[in-house]
Order: structure tokens, then C-alpha cells, then sequence
């Protein structure tokens, strides 16, 4: 059984039939560029951040582990010899 | 968002049928904002993951959009009166003045439907969703969504009989 009405659809013709102005669709479609172009900016801008978050983070965890206690960081500041090569610095502090 | 998307086509599909359905109870400048706001909600329901393409056609879920954006600007209309531009003083070439006239008759006698009755009508005007697909969106059977249409034919022909007689 068709569902559609003969003469509902002859009343609601001028509707049906209403003609969109040129451009109309095509300034739909750039609104959506817009929008999609927005959305992707806005996601780049969102990785970047959570990269530099999580490097940060890193960073302080390692700088954590290397420096466990202020004790350490001053025995290595101790020997600190600014003519030596950083490998006879590490030599002197292990 | 969802790459696979062709917003073009998608658009270019949608977008008349949608303008269609806001004519029903709108002007063709207020039809073309509500479409435009349709579409960014749609591109943020899209982008957000809200919609599942297991659930249903995008189609039916970009009506569904606009049937509460329809619903919103009905609420806001009531407060602030929207002008219709056929009787605003904007200026207008002589056809498109004809165009708004026809519209603005069509649209006065459907404005003095139920509101359900309204909605019913702007769903059916363009075919592109079946009785049981507006049942959904309304929430309602598909046997009501066709003795609403019903009535709302038997209200139409009895109100443009009404304007015709007058003129």
C-alpha cells in the first residue's frame, strides 16, 4: 500500500516544489569545510598539547630517578670539576 | 571526525530536503539558518562519535536533529515573533515575492494545525522518510502518524478553501 496521499501531496505542491536560491548548497557545503577544517586544527592542537604534557612528565620522573635525594645531587655537584670531562666527574662520583 | 564521510555529497543530499522541511513552518530565510544550524550539530554529533551507523541511516538521525531544532526555534519564535520577509520590507524580485506569497499562504493555513500535525506534515512533505521512520523520531505508531496526516489534508482543505473564498 502506497503511503502517500494524492491530495495532501497536490496541497503541499508550492513546498515540494520550493526552488533553492544558486549558492545555497554549495555555501552549506563550505560551512561544513569550515567546520570539518575547525575540527581538525582544534585535534592537532590537542596531540601537540597532550605530547608536550607527557614529555614534561617524563622529564620529571627521570629527573626524580636520577636525582633521588638532595644527598646525591650535591655529591655530584661536589665533584664538579669545571676543567674535568663529564666522564671523570661520573668516575669520582661512583 | 569520520574521515569515510562525504560531506559534499551527503550535504548536497540532505540539505534541500531539510530546507524543505523547515519551509513547512518557517520562511525561506529562517529555513535556511535552521539548516545551517542542523548541519553544525550534525558535524558535532558526527565528530563527538554520537551517532552509530549500526543504529541507523544518518539521514534519519540528521531529522531527528532537526526536529528539536525546529522545536527550539518554534519556542523562541513565539517569543520573539519572527517576521515573515513577504511581509517585511525587504525587497524582493517579483517572482521570488510571488514564491514567498504562495508559501506564506500555504504556511499560515499549516500554522493553524495542531502541533503534532505540523510535525507530521513537515516529515511527510518531501518522502523522504516513511510513516514508521516519523513514528520513530515523533514517538509515536505509524497509524497515528497517518490519521494525523489525515486530518491534517481534511484542516488544509478546509482553511485554503476558507483564503480562497476571501481573496
Amino acid at each position: 500500500m502506497s503511503e502517500r496521499d494524492d491530495e495532501l501531496d497536490r496541497l503541499l505542491e508550492p513546498l515540494k516544489n520550493a526552488q533553492l536560491s544558486p549558492g545555497q548548497v554549495a555555501r552549506w557545503q563550505a560551512l561544513a569545510k569550515r567546520k570539518t577544517r575547525a575540527s581538525v586544527i582544534s585535534r592537532e592542537w590537542g596531540t601537540r598539547a597532550l605530547q608536550m604534557t607527557a614529555a614534561a612528565f617524563i622529564g620529571f620522573v627521570l629527573g626524580a630517578l636520577v636525582f633521588k635525594n638532595r644527598q646525591e645531587f650535591q655529591q655530584v655537584a661536589s665533584n664538579f670539576d669545571s676543567t674535568a670531562t663529564i666522564e671523570s666527574v661520573y668516575l669520582k662520583s661512583n | 571526525m569520520n574521515d569515510s564521510l562525504d560531506w559534499d555529497e551527503i550535504i548536497a543530499d540532505l540539505g534541500p530536503a531539510l530546507y524543505r522541511f523547515f519551509l513547512v513552518s518557517f520562511d525561506s530565510v529562517r529555513a535556511d539558518d535552521l539548516v545551517q544550524e542542523t548541519i553544525i550539530r550534525l558535524l558535532d554529533k558526527v565528530r563527538a562519535k554520537k551517532f552509530d551507523p549500526n543504529r541507523g541511516h544518518l539521514r534519519m538521525y540528521a531529522f531527528g536533529i532537526a526536529h528539536f531544532v525546529r522545536i527550539e526555534s518554534r519556542r523562541i519564535s513565539q517569543h520573539h515573533e519572527y517576521q515573515d520577509i513577504a511581509m517585511s520590507d525587504v525587497p524582493l524580485p517579483d517572482e521570488a515575492l510571488d514564491r514567498e506569497r504562495t508559501y506564506g499562504r500555504l504556511r499560515s493555513a499549516i500554522a493553524n494545525l495542531s502541533e503534532v500535525q505540523q510535525q507530521v506534515l513537515s516529515f511527510y512533505l518531501d518522502g523522504e522518510l516513511s510513516l514508521q521512520q516519523i513514528g520513530v523520531i515523533l514517538e509515536i505508531p505509524a497509524a497515528t502518524v497517518r490519521s494525523h496526516l489525515h486530518r491534517a489534508k481534511e484542516a488544509l482543505k478546509t482553511e485554503l478553501i476558507s483564503v480562497q473564498t476571501e481573496r
